[in-house]
């Protein structure tokens, strides 16, 4: 028995209407696909980014505001702590390091944050290239800073979102409103040239498009006390140790603990009422759990949606097999077997559920990609969707679901006597 | 009935003809929403030798085409019997008349009934494709000698650009492909030209001749049923012998 020859000729005499079922499948899979590999695309790129903040200490307030601005360098108002958290924390003794961050600088639309070299050091994981910065008019520039090590530049005050086009020309492309808006803040910025002497390697995260000065730099141009006696030995002296009656407001300090017990006991000895701490991990949990919720809502709705799709499909083969009515009365006079006929249009259906999953598995990770594409130019989040058995899976359920759908028209085929077909018609 | 046994087209002597046909006390009958139930068919008895090509003719609705649906076991009578030879085939299931008509009948249609997206090759060799994945090469090569016989020049041909005298004969390969015993013919020639039709006509009485079938045509063209062993007139679900 082969059925391909009559399910290939169908394919040619229904060429549209087949086309327009191909692309309705792919399309209603395309939609499922590219949910479920966008969302966790999306999850693996911001818990990659936050890997390696174990414990962010800031001002009470948004702790969601807090792991954007820390971890993903969103601009957000930050509440600043009092800087003495900064010294206990880098003295405490369950602290391997702690290193503040300054934000609100920019070098032509990239964020320029002030932190310490330790912080540096542990970024880029022992794979920086040139060194880390020893100065106050030093700089470490993230891989995709196009800016070479020897290069100089002068930061700018304030910390436009300027995701959407990163390097474009800070002042060119603002508004008037905000020209003079930041022409009025840089007018209280001190300018300070500084050369890039280190480069970080591909992280993946939006610290590659971010410039790393010392924060003292940073107070500096704010003229603001640098954490440093300024009449002393270490007045122009970069990093920890730091002196308490000479540290301003922080917004965050990132916090490597010694190790897991005292993380846990940090992050409940800083939840107080002038600070508050917590594990990156624990709100993306809670994000993710957001997003899980919104997907399955999106992944259902994909589903009904798949199979409104095979529904209306079927609906159109019933009408369409009004057209075939005669041929199979014929096949069925010439002795083709009942089997035949079923096995045909089972097949023509099939084929059509076959390659609309195939072509919309394709589509619905192009079109993941794209979003990811266009979500990592504006966070700088490194966003890879994949296919991997979720979304087969997911395609597999839906032909599954069709296959079995598919035996309806071609059951009903089945039973009608030879002769209705051949008079009916 | 008997036909005559002085046919025009009767088995030529020594060569094995098609199986008999005997049906016996059958009737059929159909409920129309306005007449009740209508009697389409009745036949007492009628029986046809085999090898025979004979022709039915009747006004139309007269039930020619349910005659031949009936005795290809295509519709099975209100009740009643249809023997082919020694086969009863109304006593057979559904799949088992399929297979019985794949084996032992060749349907030819008025309307032709190609695949017009296949060539005309393929869909002579089409009923092949019931039983096998692949045509075997002996029936393909019967499939290009059948065409060449029918004056198709070029197998490879799809059959929508084929003139309607081509479909049929197209038709008629198809309906031999498997070498049936038995021809059913529903106005083969009645979609055609006069000469369309006086082709296809010889064909089918050279077959009938040379191949020893039994051979039954329903047909109102009068030069197509004068060539056969028997004309019979069916009326008011009764077959006379003219």
């Amino acid at each position: 028995m082969n059925p391909f020859i009559l399910i290939l000729a169908i394919l040619r005499r229904h060429r549209l209407i087949t086309l327009l079922f191909v692309a309705i499948v792919a399309l209603s899979i395309a939609l499922g696909t590219g949910i479920l590999s966008q969302e966790k695309a999306l999850r693996q790129g911001t818990t990659t980014a936050a890997d390696k903040f174990d414990l962010i200490v800031g001002a009470p307030g948004s702790q969601i505001d807090l792991l954007l601005s820390s971890i993903y360098l969103q601009p957000k108002d930050l509440e600043l702590m009092d800087g003495k958290i900064l010294s206990d924390l880098a003295t405490n003794p369950e602290v391997e390091f702690a290193a503040p961050l300054a934000f609100g600088d920019n070098y032509d639309g990239f964020p320029v944050v002030g932190s310490t070299p330790e912080f540096v050091t542990y970024l880029a994981d022992g794979e920086i290239e040139g060194r880390v910065f020893e100065g106050r008019d030093e700089a470490i520039a993230g891989a995709d800073i196009p800016l070479n090590i020897g290069d100089r530049f002068e930061s700018a005050h304030g910390h436009l979102d300027l995701s959407d086009n990163p390097g474009a020309n800070f002042d060119a492309d603002a508004d008037a409103d905000a020209d003079a808006f930041l022409e009025a803040l840089q007018a209280e910025h001190e300018s300070l040239e500084q050369t890039v002497v280190g480069r970080l390697p591909r992280t993946g995260t939006p610290w590659d498009r971010a410039l790393i000065t010392p924060v003292e730099s940073v107070w500096a141009i704010h003229d603001l006390p640098t954490g440093h006696d300024p009449a002393g030995p270490r007045a122009e002296a970069i990093g920890e140790p730091f002196d308490a009656n000479f540290l301003t407001g922080v917004p965050a300090i990132i916090v490597k603990p010694q190790g897991f017990a005292e993380a846990y006991n940090l992050r409940s000895a800083y939840r107080n009422a002038t600070t508050t701490a917590f594990f990156p991990a624990e709100i993306l949990l809670e994000l993710y759990a957001i997003m899980g919720d919104a997907r399955s809502i999106m992944s259902f709705l994909a589903l009904m949606t798949q199979l409104l799709v095979l529904l209306g499909i079927f609906a159109g083969i019933l009408a369409l097999m009004q057209l075939f009515k005669k041929q199979f009365g014929v096949l069925r006079a010439m002795g083709a077997p009942r089997l035949y006929l079923f096995a045909v249009l089972w097949g023509f259906l099939a084929l059509l559920i076959s390659v609309g999953s195939i072509i919309g598995l394709g589509l619905g990770w192009s079109l993941s990609s794209v979003v990811s594409a266009l979500l990592s130019r504006r966070t700088g989040i490194a966003i890879q969707p994949g296919l991997s058995a979720t979304e087969l899976w997911a395609a597999g359920r839906f032909v599954l679901i069709g296959y079995g759908l598919a035996l309806i028209p071609s059951g009903i085929l089945y039973r009608q006597p030879a002769i209705d077909n051949l008079n009916n018609s | 009935m008997v036909p005559s046994p002085q046919s025009k087209t009767g088995p030529s002597h020594g060569s094995t003809p098609g199986p008999s046909l005997k049906l016996a006390e059958l009737k059929m009958q159909f409920q129309d929403a306005q007449a009740g139930s209508v009697t389409a068919l009745s036949l007492a008895k009628w029986e046809l030798l085999g090898g025979q090509a004979i022709g039915i003719r009747g006004p139309s609705g007269a039930g020619k085409s349910t005659l031949l649906n009936v005795i290809s076991g295509l519709l099975l009578p209100t009740q009643g019997s249809v023997w082919w030879d020694g086969c009863e085939i109304t006593q057979l299931k559904e799949a088992e008349r399929d297979r019985w008509r794949r084996r032992n009948i060749g349907f030819i249609f008025q309307d032709f009934h190609l695949i017009p997206e296949l060539s005309a090759l393929e869909n002579v060799l089409l009923p092949l494709r019931f039983d096998h994945w692949r045509c075997p090469p002996p029936k393909r090569r019967y499939g290009l000698e059948l065409l060449e016989r029918f004056g198709i020049p070029r197998p490879k041909q799809l059959a929508a650009t084929l003139s309607r005298g081509q479909q049929q004969r197209v038709a008629v390969a198809r309906a031999l492909i498997n070498q049936p015993p038995i021809l059913l013919a529903d106005e083969p020639t009645a979609s055609l030209d006069r000469e369309s039709g006086d082709r296809v006509t010889q064909i089918l009485l050279d077959v009938a001749q040379k191949e020893q079938k039994t051979v039954i045509v329903s047909s109102h063209d009068q030069q197509l049923l004068k060539k056969l062993s028997d004309t019979y007139r069916l009326a008011e679900g009764q077959l006379e012998l003219q």
